[in-house]
């Protein structure tokens, strides 16, 4: 643990330092404030990094939450890394197969890991919630999200219906 | 006065009333997904009726999203809005009690309560405190936000060097962007997403929301006895009344603050609870569930969001000066309604703007009951699997972070600040100050660089008397915690 509080010190101080280094591209007045706290955040992180090698420091409790989970089995912790993983590949994935199709996949794979044992069940699940989500930010929530092929048939579907609607008014 | 009491309460002004608190709620509860933002979206919306119902409504959507955040705070520990924080904290406390009902309606009771109270201030107090709030200057502001600093780090348990470090930390990383002086650009390295800094609501859910996600995830493998939140049976009315009458002055204490700082031009709801809480805790010395579960702590927090938004609404009706975020939304949906804010719409409108103010008190009396008899619904929530949850909380995590700019730089912001959050509780950095600094840092950079730009010499800032008593509240503090801090 002590080697991992000195790394993460060092590279709070390596990042600090490395913003320092910038500052001259910056206008002075507007360089003062951003010097302090860089000097400030690495007395700190100095004066604790101090502490730590003298034994001095009564290190605090580890949050009882993170210390679960980094303690956990490596089963679980396998699972949740792929959670994690399914999540930010879904980022990757969302500009390019658009809205329905990512949170579909995305939603499934997460479902699959952390609690339906089932696969389609979960995908019967997104499927429905991806639509109703995407129905409902196009036609009453007003928020965009990104579109793919399915997105703007989806789109076109509604569009239908609505112009379909004022022509029978008409 | 009276017309406008008449038309606030014709079926058409109650059925905006109550869409506007409903819409609002369900905003809020949706991590990311903010007040500012559901106002922005539905603005269009109100050119379908009456300028008096689209403000009216406008006021429903921002009142109800305030709350809305502060269910799934309360519930599942994931704040819905960056406002609802300092609610998580008391309120999960309060529901792994097993008292979830008595939080959620305690929350909706002081919302409601901190609302009316910012209402009734609307309504009467309006030209007084909008001239009062003028005399707030940088000396003024630098005073409040020091003293919110130093009460939030020197007052926390554990190691005081390391929440220094979290609050400088938090600090540097607000300088990121444009100086707010000069315009320069820091710390941007060529990158055009950074010249506006990192977005404060993609910041706050990668600390809260993201993070819950992954520590959910974690949970759903733990063998061990189940921590979760049991919602409980009792309704508790009796104990909710208690608790009202017994902490009068908090309410009324929280709601000033509320309404006052609305009232200043840069302190919105997301500032507003970490100010009112800390002034709170300076008064409830002796509760050592504090942060952790306190019924004080919840109403602090509670009363002051919500009686901040009608304080924000104020400088906006009377001088056309947004108080927060959300408060220029609607000065721009008042714009788009052919309205003028200022002095003149009282003239000009006078039924107008008071059928507003009667039913932005309806509408803080409809997001009352909604609270209190609605909470049991609420609890729907509890009955999924944290795995279930997870998924949930990270899909609408990403959304809420895209949905801020439609950006996927702010998604991958809030995934930095996952990462950062999971870092610094690892290396037993506390993750309060950091997010404190992260909210107030920028109107704390601005402020000290006007003060010193514009001050003529220390006596000038010394003659001001409100700067003087929080300079000299924050000195006692820091003396205070050192000192006890030595002898131990």
């Amino acid at each position: 643990m002590l080697n991992f509080n000195l790394l993460s010190l060092l590279l709070i101080v390596l990042g600090a330092a490395f913003l320092g280094l910038q500052t001259p591209q910056i206008a002075a007045v507007a360089r003062v404030y951003p010097l302090v706290m860089i000097a400030l955040v690495i007395a700190c992180a100095l004066a604790i990094a101090a502490q730590e090698l003298a034994g001095r420091s009564a290190t605090p409790p580890l949050d009882a939450k993170l210390a679960k989970m980094l303690f956990a089995p490596m089963r679980s912790r396998i699972r949740v890394l792929g959670f994690v993983a399914v999540w930010l590949a879904y980022t990757g994935a969302l500009p390019h197969v658009g809205f329905i199709v990512a949170t579909t996949c995305a939603i499934s794979i997460s479902l699959w890991l952390l609690a339906i044992r089932r696969p389609l069940v979960g995908v019967a699940t997104a499927t429905a919630f991806s639509l109703v989500i995407s129905i409902l930010f196009a036609t009453t929530l007003y928020i965009p999200t990104p579109s793919g092929p399915v997105d703007q048939l989806l789109t076109q579907a509604i569009y239908a219906i609505q112009h379909r609607g004022n022509s029978n008014d008409h | 006065m009276l017309q406008g009491f008449l038309a606030s309460l014709s079926p058409a002004s109650l059925l905006v009333e109550i869409l506007g608190v409903i819409i609002g709620i369900i905003f809020g509860a949706i991590p990311g997904l903010t007040a500012t933002l559901a106002i922005a979206l539905f603005v269009p919306v109100t050119f379908l009726m009456s300028a008096e119902h689209g403000m009216i409504m406008l006021g429903g959507i921002y009142a109800g999203g305030i709350f809305g955040g502060s269910i799934s705070a309360i519930l599942i520990n994931v704040p819905g809005t960056p406002a609802s924080v300092v609610t998580g904290w008391e309120g999960y406390a309060l529901a792994r009690e097993g008292r979830a009902p008595f939080a959620l309606s305690l929350a909706a009771l002081s919302s409601g309560v901190g609302g009316l109270l910012s209402a009734l201030a609307l309504l009467f107090l309006t030209p007084a405190l909008s001239s009062l709030a003028l005399t707030f200057g940088p000396p003024e502001y630098c005073a409040l936000l020091l003293f919110s600093f130093t009460i939030v780090t020197f007052m926390m348990d554990g190691s005081l060097i390391r929440s220094l470090l979290g609050l400088f930390f938090g600090l540097l990383v607000t300088t990121i962007g444009l100086d707010p002086v000069t315009g320069a650009a820091r710390f941007t390295f060529g990158n055009v997403d950074l010249l506006s800094g990192f977005n404060l609501v993609a910041v706050l859910v990668g600390f809260f929301c993201m993070t819950e996600a992954v520590y959910l995830a974690s949970e759903v493998f733990d063998e061990s006895p189940s921590a979760a939140v049991k919602f409980g049976k009792e309704r508790e009315y009796g104990a909710l009344l208690k608790t009202m009458l017994t902490r009068a002055v908090t309410y009324l204490r929280s709601s000033a603050i509320g309404i006052f700082l609305g009232i200043l031009p840069a302190i919105g709801p997301v500032e507003t609870p970490f100010i009112a809480h800390t002034i709170e805790r300076r008064f409830n010395r002796g509760d050592a569930k504090f942060g952790k579960g306190s019924v004080t702590g919840l109403i602090a927090s509670e009363c002051s969001i919500s009686a901040n938004v009608g304080g924000s609404l104020i400088p906006l009706i009377s001088l056309g000066i947004p108080g927060s975020g959300a408060a220029a939304v609607f000065i721009g949906a008042l714009t788009l309604h052919g309205l003028q804010p200022g002095p003149l719409l009282f003239q000009n409108q006078p039924v107008l703007i008071y059928t507003f103010f009667w039913g932005f008190i309806a509408v803080n009396l409809f997001m009352l009951l909604f609270g209190i008899f609605g909470a049991r619904y609420f609890a729907v929530v509890l009955k999924l699997s944290a795995g279930v949850l997870a998924t949930f909380i990270a899909f609408f995590s990403i959304l809420g972070a895209y949905a801020i700019n439609n950006s996927m730089f702010d998604v991958g912001v809030m995934f930095g600040a996952t990462a950062l959050a999971m870092w610094l509780r690892a290396l037993r950095v506390p993750i309060l100050p950091i997010v404190l600094a992260v909210i107030l840092g920028p109107q704390f950079e601005q402020q000290t660089l006007v003060l010193f730009t514009t001050s003529e010499s220390l006596k000038s800032v010394l003659e001001r008397p409100i700067a003087d008593v929080f300079f000299a509240l924050s000195l006692l503090i820091v003396v205070f915690a050192v000192g006890k801090r030595l002898r131990n």
